[in-house]
């Protein structure tokens, strides 16, 4: 079973990115598990017809008795149809209630309740996607990386600066953590936004950083409308190049071989090489 | 003195325009402390000409968390641009907690406290301070301007995009927990325009249900987004701009603000079904 995480600051399109890439698994006829761990539990929304219950609502509905907590309360499976046996199945860590606790209690109370479910052992999955808020790389949102759950990490970055910080602070993570965890890079699926020189600047700063652009998305009204809707492309366009391109994604990460404990960079020393690109 | 917290989505342009209301607010002539509370403490630097100062919880942890020795001028930093406004501009960031340790509402807390412990406020007469708070996680670290009572009027900048309404929504319910408690009250909606189709109507109506109004909007441009890249405001840029203008207006609206209510709150479900059918119009 591989196990991967996608991180990326909010709003960058990391959910959509996680959504088709289980998307594509499991049309290669994988069984895929998507967990969403940001509080706004939208996450899997493209690959359910509705909003699942989270697991930390359903903790709190069974006063967090573990035990009384079935498998069927907190995954639940896509009901899209895909070829060669794959399938999706979906859960959502929720989050805390806005202005009380702990923001990353969710991610940690969602593997757990999993854990403790033997979802991972018994449902024989082929692929977990942890999907994860990258804005406070804190120690709750780190949980995926420092527990080694994940031992593939990628990014959702664009060219911009606050995209780019995510990714060094998920590097940062990564490096204090690899002894104990495991958990390394395996690089940077970037969503383009109109950014001055954006393709050479994020082509420049993996390399800085020591990795590689898995796939980059063009800025497309298709995919934003496919949010709207909270549908995937391959449901709504599925001709489209859009489509093509995040099916292109899913193969290289499939195929990808290349983890790499990323070389770290200050905010300062970034913000100074970033500015370059506007000169 | 009044405190004014700008909150909103990460990334949806919150340091950008609460640089612009604290310099507006010191072009007026008013005293103005901008308080960075974001680990990524980039919050001040349009207003520092790019420069990004030491962080009040890096000088802490250099001096072991000791209060007593630090000075004022380690971690509170007048603009440069104070010389071509008439009031004057204080900065500070508190910066956040290393990458994947530890609490990222932490450093708020600490900046705060050790702002308050050295008297900042009374000492340099200050007429506003205005928190620039990371509102991704409404957690009980980032809420503690709120908590607390540091910060009385709130303010959400916003898009129409559906998750930065939602990180909205959840701002509004940290604001009504603790509005009884802390005294804190919403003062309104920045619109932060993206180009999104009805997008005035969707904030409008937005602000309207949460039982509140939008103090202005921003349009969407490119000079903005120049503002960045340069390390200045557009005030210092394009002062005859129409976005320019924007900002102006936004400032003085919120300054001479008088509508401060308790917010309405939604269920995700809820808001997402209203959008959906404005998006569609």
């Amino acid at each position: 079973m591989r196990q991967i995480a996608i991180y990326g600051k909010g709003g960058i399109g990391k959910s959509t990115v996680a959504a088709h890439l289980s998307y594509t698994f499991a049309d290669r006829g994988m069984k895929v598990l998507q967990v969403g761990c940001s509080p706004k539990n939208d996450s899997t929304r493209p690959l359910l017809d509705d909003f699942p219950k989270t697991i930390l609502d359903v903790l709190r509905e069974k006063e967090f008795d573990y035990e009384a907590v079935a498998v069927g309360d907190v995954v639940y499976e896509s009901p899209i149809a895909f070829k060669n046996g794959g399938k999706v199945c979906c859960a959502e860590s929720g989050g805390p209630e806005p202005g009380v606790g702990c923001g990353g209690k969710g991610v940690v109370e969602a593997i757990e309740t999993l854990t403790r479910l033997n979802v991972f052992k018994n449902y024989n999955f082929d692929m977990v996607i942890y999907d994860i808020l990258g804005d406070v790389v804190c120690g709750g949102f780190s949980l995926p990386i420092r527990q080694g759950y994940a031992q593939e990490t990628y990014v959702v970055a664009s060219g911009e600066l606050e995209a780019l910080y995510q990714v060094t602070n998920v590097s940062k993570v990564i490096k204090r953590f690899e002894v104990r965890s495991g958990a390394k890079l395996g690089g940077l699926i970037i969503n383009l936004r109109r950014v001055k020189n954006e393709l050479q600047m994020v082509q420049d700063f993996a390399q800085k950083i020591g990795t590689r652009i898995i796939g980059i998305i063009p800025f497309s009204q298709i995919v934003k409308e496919c949010g709207g809707q909270a549908k995937t492309v391959f449901t709504l366009a599925p001709e489209s190049e859009e489509a093509k391109i995040y099916t292109g994604i899913g193969d290289a990460l499939l195929a990808n071989k290349n983890l790499v404990i990323p070389n770290t960079i200050d905010f300062k020393d970034l913000y100074e090489w970033w500015l370059q690109y506007f000169e | 003195m009044r405190q004014l917290a700008i909150y909103g989505k990460g990334g949806i342009g919150k340091s950008m325009v609460s640089s612009h209301i604290s310099f507006g607010l010191g072009d007026m002539g008013l005293k103005v402390m901008h308080v960075g509370c974001d680990p990524k403490h980039d919050s001040t630097r349009l207003l520092l000409r790019g420069k990004m100062p030491k962080t009040v919880l890096d000088t802490l942890r250099r001096k072991n968390f000791d209060l007593k020795a630090i000075t004022r001028d380690e971690i509170v930093f007048a603009s440069p641009l104070n010389e071509e406004c008439k009031g004057k501009i204080y900065c500070a960031e508190s910066g956040g907690p290393d990458p994947g340790l530890g609490c990222g509402g932490k450093g708020v807390i600490e900046a705060i406290e050790a702002l308050q412990h050295l008297n900042v406020y009374k000492e340099l007469e200050l007429d506003v301070v205005l928190y620039d708070v990371l509102g991704d996680v409404v957690c009980g670290g980032f809420s503690m301007p709120i908590r607390q009572g540091y910060a009385e009027e709130i303010y959400i900048v916003s898009s129409g995009e559906i998750e930065v309404l939602f990180a909205a929504s959840n701002i509004c319910k940290a604001v009504s927990r603790f509005a009884n408690r802390s005294g804190a009250r919403l003062g309104g909606i920045i619109g932060n325009l993206r180009e999104l189709k009805n997008e005035e109507e969707i904030l409008t109506t937005f602000a309207e249900m949460m039982g509140t109004q939008v103090v202005g909007f921003i349009p969407y441009s490119e000079k903005i987004k120049e503002c960045s890249g340069k390390g200045m405001t557009l005030y210092q840029l394009a002062p005859d701009s129409k976005e320019c203008d924007a900002f102006r207006t936004l400032t003085e609206n919120i300054w001479n603000n008088k509508m401060f209510t308790i917010p309405k709150s939604m269920r995700f479900e809820d808001l997402y079904a209203w959008w959906r059918g404005i998006v569609k119009k």
